[in-house]
C-alpha cells in the first residue's frame, strides 16, 4: 500500500463525521462520564469546553478506543463502530492528539510519522512528511530526533501524523496549554485550515476565551454530563462560564496591594544545567509579604528556576540565600515528587517531621504522634479523606494537593514556592489553593509563584517576572501587565533573546 | 598454530548455541519483555529434543520438538507478563526452576540412551578452502549456519522492516506504539515465544549435535550466558555473533587447556568477558546516560492500557 | 452482555490470604497430575514428602537447615527491595562471603571456637557487603541498572570461587573432585542440643527480628521507605539518596553473606562449589511471594524449604527430586496468577445502546 495522498477537498461540509450517544464511563464507582452525547461536523471547528475533572479526557479516550465505556455507542459516517483499542478507532478515521504526546523519543520524526502505518521510512514518506507540514506552516525536519524536539515542534509532530494517515477527524486535547497565547493563535489557524478542507475538528480546552475566538460550535461538560450544545456565534460568554462551572466558585479572589518586607530570597547570576531546561544567570529577590509571579512558555526553565528556589537543585555556580530556615515547596507534578504514592495518607503529611520530635525519639518512630499530626490536619484544611490509611495514591488531583498543601503550610514557611499549584484541579479545590497562596502571603511569607495559567498570575501576583529560555526577560508589577504584553514577552516578541 | 585454530574453531560450535538463545533473547528484550527463563528453556529444549531424537532417529524433528518445547514454555512466560502484568523477572526465574525441573524430571531415564543419528558435518565450497578461517568457520554443521543467517535476518528484520519498527517502538515506548495503532500486544506475544523457540533450539543443539546425550543440567548456565550475551552486545543484533564467539572460544580454549592437562586457572579467563562488559558498561552510563548503551527505555515495564495517571 | 476487568484499588485481607492457599493446593494438585502421568503413586510420594519436610523431627530438622539460608537470602532481597533496588546478586554475595570465611579460617588455625566464628562471619559480611558495594556504587552515582551488574557480578563471583577451591585452596589429597582444604575443626556452627539443626537457625531468625524492627519501626527505616518509593520526595526532603541505596546495598550484601557463611560452617567443613545452592536466586523468589515483608518471608521460607527437603526425599522411593522443584515453580506462578487476577474485578459492561435524548437526561445505571 503507498503512501496515502491528501484527500480531496471534501463536499461534505456540515455531514457529521462522528457521534457517540449516551457514553458512560466508571472509575473506582464513580462516573467519568455520564450518558454523553457528542457529535462532530466535517468543516466545523467544536469546542469540547469544561473545567478540570469534568471528564473531558475520559470521553476523549472513549472515542479514541483507549477506554472502553460501559455503554453507549459510538458512529462513523453513521454506521455504528466498536472500538477494542486505539488501532480501530484510527482505521474508523478519529485522530487524536492527546496531552501527554505519545511519540517514541529515540526514534526520527519520519519515523514516528510512519509507525503503525503501511508505509516504511523512506524517501517518499520523508517527502510527504514536509509536504504535509509546509501546508499547515510547520517546520518539521524528518530525520531529525524526537528527543531534540521543542514541545511546540512535537505538537505539530502530532498533526502531521495525523494527516499522514488521512485522519478525517482530528481531536485534540488541552493544545494550547504548553503554548504562548502567540503560537496559539498560529495552531487555531492550521485547525481552521483543515475544518475549510473538510475535516471534523474538535479541541478540548478550559478556557472560555479560545472558544469564543476559534470554534464554531461548543459542547460544555461539566462532572461527566453535557450541560450545553451550542453554536459559538450568539452564545454569551457569562453564560457558558456559568455553565462550566455552576455557581460553587464564588468571587474571584483579588490580592490587596500590601507593603513589602525583608527579602526571604535571593538569587543571583544563578546558572545550572544544559540546553533547554537550563538557567543562564538568573537574578531574583522574594521580599516578605509579596507574591512573585513567573511567567513562560514550559519549557524555559521555570521548573529549574523553582527548584533552585525551594533548595532542591543546586545551581551550578551563582548564588542562592533564602534568610528564613523553613521553606515549602508545592511541586508541579504531586504524585511524582511531593508524595509516594504506596504509603498511606498520614504517613505521606508526616514527611517534614518526621525525623524530630514528638514523632521519633532516638531511633524509634512513634505511629501514635503521626497519626494524631495527620487527624489534626486533615481536619484543618478539610482534605477529603475517610481513612488516612488508604494509600495516597487513592486521591483524587485535588485531594492530593490539599495533602501537600496541608503538610507544607503547616511548617509556616518564610518562603513559598509553588508550582503549577492549580493545575488539574477542579474549581472549588483551585480556589481553596489560591486562598492558601494569598494567606501565606498576607501572613508574611514570599510567595514564588509559577503558573502557566496566565488569568492566575495576573490575579494573585504583586509582581511578574518573565521567563524565556533560561532568563529573566522582563519584570511588569502588578498594575501595568495585561496578557498581550506578557505573551509578547514570553515568545520573545520583543527582542528578549539576546 | 594448530591449537588456537581449533580453539577458534570448536568455539564456533560452542557458541552457537548461545547465538539462538541469545537473539531470541533479544528479540524478546528489544519488545521490552525480559525473560530470566532463558536457561530453563535450553534445558527443556535440550531434554524434549534428546527424547524426540531417541525415539524416532529424526533429527530435524528432535529440533522442531525441542524448539516448540522452549516456545511453549515462553508462552506461559507472555501469558503471565504480558496478560497478567506479572514481575518480569521473578516470572523468569521462575520459569528458570520450572524447566530446570522438567528437563531433570522428563530425561530421568535418558541418561544412558545413546543418539544415533549424527548431523554430520557440511563443508562448504569454496569458502572451507580458505586457509585458517576456511577450518574456523566453513566446516560445521548446519545449524551452525544456520545460527549466522539467522542472526543476520533477525538484524535486518529488526532495523529496516515495518515489523521491525513495531518491535522497537514496543520496547521503547508502548504508548505511543499503542496510540499509533501498533498491535503491542501481539508483539510482544510473538516475540517472547520466539524467544523460547530459539532458545530451545540452542538447547536441542548441546543435546543432539554436540554432546549427543543427556545429563542433568547439560547447558550448565548457557542460558545466563545468554541473557548476558544481550547485554554484552548492547542489544544489537549483529554483535550477537562476535560475542557468542567470543564467550564460545573461551570455553573452547578451557576445555583445550584442561585436555592438555595445562593448570592455568581457567575460570580467570571465563571471568574475563563479565568483567570486560561491567567496566564498558559503567564507563558508558557515567558518559553518555542519555544513550544508556542501547537498553530498550520500556525493558521490564508492564503495559496497561487502562492505567489512568 | 460482555465482561471485563477492571482496576481494584484495595483487596481485601481474605482475598489475599486465600490466593497463597488456594495456589499451594493447585501447585499439590498438578504435582500430582505429572506423577500419576509418569505412573507413580501419589500417596507414596506426597506421604514421603511430608515426612521429610514437617512429618518427622529429623525431616523436620532437615527442613530447618535448609530453610536458613533461604531465610537470609529473602531477608536480603526484601531488605534492598525496600529501596526498590533489585538485589540479584545474592548468589555471588554469599560466595565471596565463603571466601573471606574461608581464608580466615585457614590463617587461623589455632583460635579458640567462638572467636574464630565471630571473626569469619565479620570477614564474611564484609567481603559480601563489599562486593554489593561493586553494584552499588554505580548505582547510587550514575543510575547504572544494578539487576545486570549483580547478575555479571554473580558470574564473576563464582568463577572466583571456582578459581580458588582448584586452585590455591585446592586439596591435594582428594582426587577427582575439587575440594578445598579442610578447615579447622573449630570452625563449625554448634547444634542445638541434640538436633541436627545448627545455631544458624537462630541466627538467622535473629537477622528477621532485627530487620524488621528496622524497616518498620526506626526513622532510618521510614525514610528508607520514602526514598525508595519516590527519589524525587526524598530530594526535596533531603534525604541522601545515593547514602541510602549504598547502606541497603551493603546491609543486603551483608545478610546474603551470613547465609554463606552459614553454609560454610554448617556442612562439610570444607569450601565447596555447589555452596550456594541457588539461594540466592531462590531468595528472590521468596522475598517477593513473601510482599517484600519481613513476617511472611520467614513462612515462604520455611515452606520452600519443606518443599525441596521433601524432594530430595523422593530419590528413594525412585521418583526423581525434580518433581519438588516442578512443585514449587507451579505454585509460584499459581500465587503470582492468582495475585494478578485478583487485583481487578470483573464488571459486566452492557453495549446496547441507550435512547436517543438530549444532553440533561439523567444518568442510567450500567446493568
Amino acid at each position: 500500500m503507498g503512501v496515502p495522498t491528501a484527500p480531496p477537498a471534501r463536499e461534505r461540509t456540515g455531514q457529521v463525521a462522528l457521534s457517540a450517544h449516551g457514553i458512560t464511563k466508571y472509575f473506582d464507582g464513580k462516573a467519568a462520564n455520564d450518558s454523553v452525547d457528542f457529535s462532530a461536523r466535517c468543516g466545523e471547528v467544536h469546542a469540547l469546553l469544561g473545567e478540570n475533572g469534568a471528564g473531558k479526557t475520559t470521553l476523549i479516550s472513549v472515542l479514541c478506543g483507549q477506554y472502553r465505556p460501559d455503554s453507549g455507542e459510538i458512529q462513523v459516517d453513521g454506521e455504528v463502530r466498536r472500538f477494542s483499542s486505539p488501532r480501530d478507532a484510527l482505521r474508523a478515521g478519529i485522530g487524536v492528539v492527546h496531552q501527554d504526546l505519545r511519540q517514541v523519543d529515540r526514534f526520527t520524526v519520519a519515523e514516528n510519522v510512519v509507525l503503525g502505518t503501511a508505509q516504511r521510512v523512506d524517501r517518499r514518506a520523508e517527502e510527504r512528511v514536509e509536504e504535509i507540514a509546509g501546508e499547515l506552516g510547520f517546520h518539521l525536519e524528518p530525520r531529525a530526533v524526537v528527543a531534540r524536539l521543542t514541545v511546540g515542534e512535537r505538537q505539530q509532530l502530532e498533526i502531521v501524523k495525523l494527516l499522514f494517515r488521512g485522519m478525517s477527524t482530528l481531536i485534540l486535547d488541552e493544545p494550547t496549554a504548553v503554548l504562548a497565547p502567540q503560537q496559539s493563535e498560529q495552531l487555531f489557524g492550521a485547525l481552521r485550515r483543515l475544518a475549510d478542507s473538510g475535516k471534523a475538528i474538535v479541541f478540548i480546552t478550559h478556557r472560555l476565551r479560545e472558544v469564543t475566538s476559534a470554534a464554531d460550535v461548543v459542547t460544555v461538560l461539566r462532572h461527566g454530563r453535557v450541560v450545553a450544545h451550542r453554536p459559538v456565534d450568539g452564545a454569551q460568554p457569562e453564560e457558558l462560564a456559568r455553565l462550566m462551572i455552576g455557581d460553587e466558585a464564588g468571587p474571584r479572589i483579588k490580592a490587596e496591594p500590601a507593603p513589602t518586607g525583608e527579602p526571604v530570597l535571593e538569587l543571583r547570576a544563578v546558572a545550572c544545567g544544559t540546553g533547554r531546561r537550563s538557567l543562564h544567570g538568573v537574578d531574583l529577590t522574594v521580599r516578605e509579604h509579596e507574591i512573585v509571579g513567573v511567567a513562560g512558555v514550559s519549557g524555559n526553565g521555570q521548573v529549574e528556576l523553582a527548584e533552585v528556589a525551594a533548595g532542591m537543585l543546586e545551581p551550578d555556580s551563582g548564588d542562592r540565600r533564602a534568610a528564613g530556615e523553613t521553606v515549602a515547596f508545592i511541586p508541579e507534578d504531586r504524585l511524582a515528587t511531593g508524595l509516594v504514592g504506596s504509603m498511606t495518607i498520614a504517613e505521606n503529611l508526616s514527611f517534614r517531621r518526621f525525623r524530630r520530635a514528638p514523632m521519633s525519639s532516638r531511633f524509634w518512630l512513634r505511629y501514635r504522634r503521626l497519626r494524631d499530626h495527620a487527624h489534626d490536619l486533615i481536619e484543618r484544611f478539610r482534605i477529603p479523606v475517610t481513612n488516612d490509611n488508604a494509600h495516597v495514591a487513592s486521591l483524587s488531583g485535588g485531594g492530593l494537593q490539599r495533602v501537600i498543601v496541608a503538610r507544607e503550610m503547616t511548617e509556616a514557611p518564610e518562603l513559598l514556592v509553588a508550582a503549577q499549584p492549580t493545575r488539574g484541579l477542579d474549581v472549588v479545590s483551585a480556589q481553596a489553593v489560591r486562598r492558601q497562596l494569598l494567606d501565606a502571603r498576607n501572613g508574611g511569607a514570599g510567595v514564588l509563584l509559577v503558573t502557566e495559567d496566565l488569568d492566575e498570575l495576573l490575579e494573585l501576583s504583586d509582581r511578574i517576572v518573565v521567563m524565556l529560555a533560561g532568563k529573566i526577560v522582563a519584570e511588569l508589577p502588578r498594575g501595568s501587565a495585561t496578557r498581550a504584553e506578557l505573551g509578547r514577552h514570553m515568545t520573545g516578541a520583543h527582542g528578549d533573546e539576546a | 598454530m594448530d591449537f588456537w585454530i581449533d580453539a577458534l574453531s570448536t568455539g564456533v560450535v560452542l557458541g552457537t548455541p548461545l547465538a539462538f538463545a541469545a537473539i531470541g533473547e533479544l528479540i524478546a528484550e528489544r519488545g521490552g519483555v525480559i525473560n530470566l527463563g532463558v536457561e530453563g528453556m535450553m534445558l527443556i529444549g535440550a531434554v524434549v529434543g534428546f527424547v524426540t531424537g531417541v525415539n524416532t532417529d529424526s533429527v530435524p524433528l528432535a529440533f522442531a520438538a525441542g524448539a516448540a518445547a522452549g516456545g511453549l514454555l515462553a508462552l506461559v512466560h507472555a501469558l503471565m507478563v504480558v496478560g497478567l502484568r506479572v514481575n518480569q523477572i521473578v516470572m523468569g526465574l521462575t520459569l528458570t526452576v520450572l524447566g530446570t525441573g522438567l528437563s531433570s524430571y522428563i530425561g530421568a531415564d535418558y541418561g544412558s540412551k545413546p543418539l544415533k543419528h549424527d548431523l554430520g558435518t557440511v563443508d562448504l565450497p569454496l569458502l572451507s578452502s580458505i586457509p585458517w578461517i576456511g577450518r574456523i568457520f566453513f566446516r560445521h554443521d548446519v545449524m551452525v549456519y544456520l545460527a549466522g543467517i539467522v542472526v543476520v535476518a533477525v538484524a535486518l528484520i529488526v532495523n529496516r522492516t515495518r515489523v521491525g519498527l513495531w518491535l522497537r517502538a514496543a520496547g521503547e515506548s508502548p504508548a505511543a506504539a499503542d496510540a499509533a495503532g501498533v498491535p503491542i500486544f501481539a508483539v510482544r506475544y510473538v516475540a517472547v515465544c520466539l524467544g523460547g523457540v530459539l532458545a530451545g533450539i540452542g538447547g536441542a543443539y548441546l543435546s543432539v549435535v554436540y554432546t549427543r546425550s543427556w545429563s542433568d543440567q547439560l547447558t550448565a548456565g548457557r542460558g545466563w550466558i545468554a541473557v548476558a550475551l544481550v547485554i554484552f552486545a548492547s542489544w544489537r543484533p549483529l554483535l550477537i555473533l562476535p560475542g557468542a564467539l567470543l564467550f564460545g572460544f573461551i570455553d573452547a580454549l578451557n576445555f583445550q587447556l584442561q585436555a592438555k592437562g595445562v593448570s592455568v586457572p581457567s575460570q580467570y579467563l571465563s571471568m574475563m568477558p563479565y568483567v570486560f562488559t561491567l567496566v564498558v558498561l559503567t564507563v558508558v552510563w557515567t558518559r553518555q546516560r542519555t544513550r544508556n548503551w542501547g537498553m530498550p527505555l520500556a525493558l521490564g515495564v508492564p503495559y496497561e492500557r487502562e492505567g489512568r495517571s | 452482555m460482555a465482561s471485563r476487568f477492571e482496576k481494584r484499588t484495595d483487596v481485601g485481607l481474605a482475598t489475599r490470604i486465600a490466593v497463597p492457599i488456594l495456589a499451594v493446593v493447585g501447585g499439590l494438585a498438578a504435582g500430582a497430575l505429572i506423577l500419576v502421568l509418569g505412573s507413580h503413586n501419589v500417596g507414596d510420594a506426597y506421604s514421603a514428602m511430608w515426612d521429610a519436610s514437617f512429618g518427622t523431627s529429623r525431616g523436620f530438622e532437615q527442613t530447618l537447615t535448609r530453610a536458613t539460608p533461604l531465610l537470609l537470602t529473602g531477608l536480603a532481597v526484601t531488605a534492598a527491595l525496600r529501596m526498590n533496588v533489585w538485589n540479584i546478586g545474592a548468589e555471588g554475595q554469599m560466595a565471596m562471603a565463603a571466601v573471606g570465611a574461608t581464608f580466615v579460617a585457614l590463617h587461623a588455625e589455632s583460635m579458640a571456637k567462638l572467636p574464630l566464628l565471630l571473626l569469619m562471619f565479620a570477614a564474611g559480611a564484609a567481603a559480601a557487603a563489599g562486593w554489593a558495594l561493586i553494584a552499588a556504587i554505580p548505582r547510587a552515582w550514575v543510575g547504572l541498572n544494578e539487576i545486570i551488574t549483580t547478575l555479571f557480578l554473580n558470574y564473576i563471583a563464582l568463577l572466583q570461587l571456582s578459581a580458588l577451591i582448584n586452585g590455591p585452596w585446592k586439596d591435594p589429597t582428594v582426587v577427582g573432585f575439587a575440594y578445598s582444604k579442610p578447615l579447622p575443626p573449630q570452625a563449625a556452627l554448634p547444634f542445638i542440643g541434640t538436633t541436627s539443626v545448627t545455631v544458624g537457625i537462630y541466627i538467622a531468625l535473629g537477622v528477621a527480628l532485627l530487620l524488621g524492627w528496622m524497616l518498620n519501626r526506626t526513622r532510618l527505616g521510614f525514610s528508607l521507605t520514602i526514598t525508595g518509593g519516590n527519589t524525587r520526595a526524598a530530594e526535596y526532603l533531603r534525604l541522601g539518596v545515593g547514602r541510602r541505596i549504598i547502606f541497603v546495598f551493603a546491609l543486603s550484601g551483608a545478610i546474603a553473606g551470613m547465609a554463606g557463611v552459614i553454609q560454610l560452617t554448617a556442612s562439610s567443613g570444607r569450601l565447596q562449589e555447589g555452596l550456594t545452592g541457588n539461594y540466592g536466586y531462590t531468595g528472590i523468589l521468596v522475598a517477593f511471594l513473601a510482599r517484600r515483608r519481613v513476617g511472611p518471608t520467614v513462612v515462604v521460607a520455611l515452606l520452600f524449604a519443606g518443599l525441596l527437603n521433601g524432594g530430595n526425599a523422593l530419590q528413594a522411593t525412585g521418583i526423581p527430586s525434580s518433581i519438588a522443584q516442578i512443585v514449587q515453580a507451579i505454585i509460584i506462578i499459581f500465587v503470582l496468577a492468582g495475585e494478578s487476577l485478583s487485583g481487578y474485578r470483573l464488571r459486566r459492561t452492557s453495549s446496547a445502546p441507550t435512547a436517543t435524548a438530549g444532553p440533561l437526561r439523567p444518568a442510567e445505571e450500567a446493568s
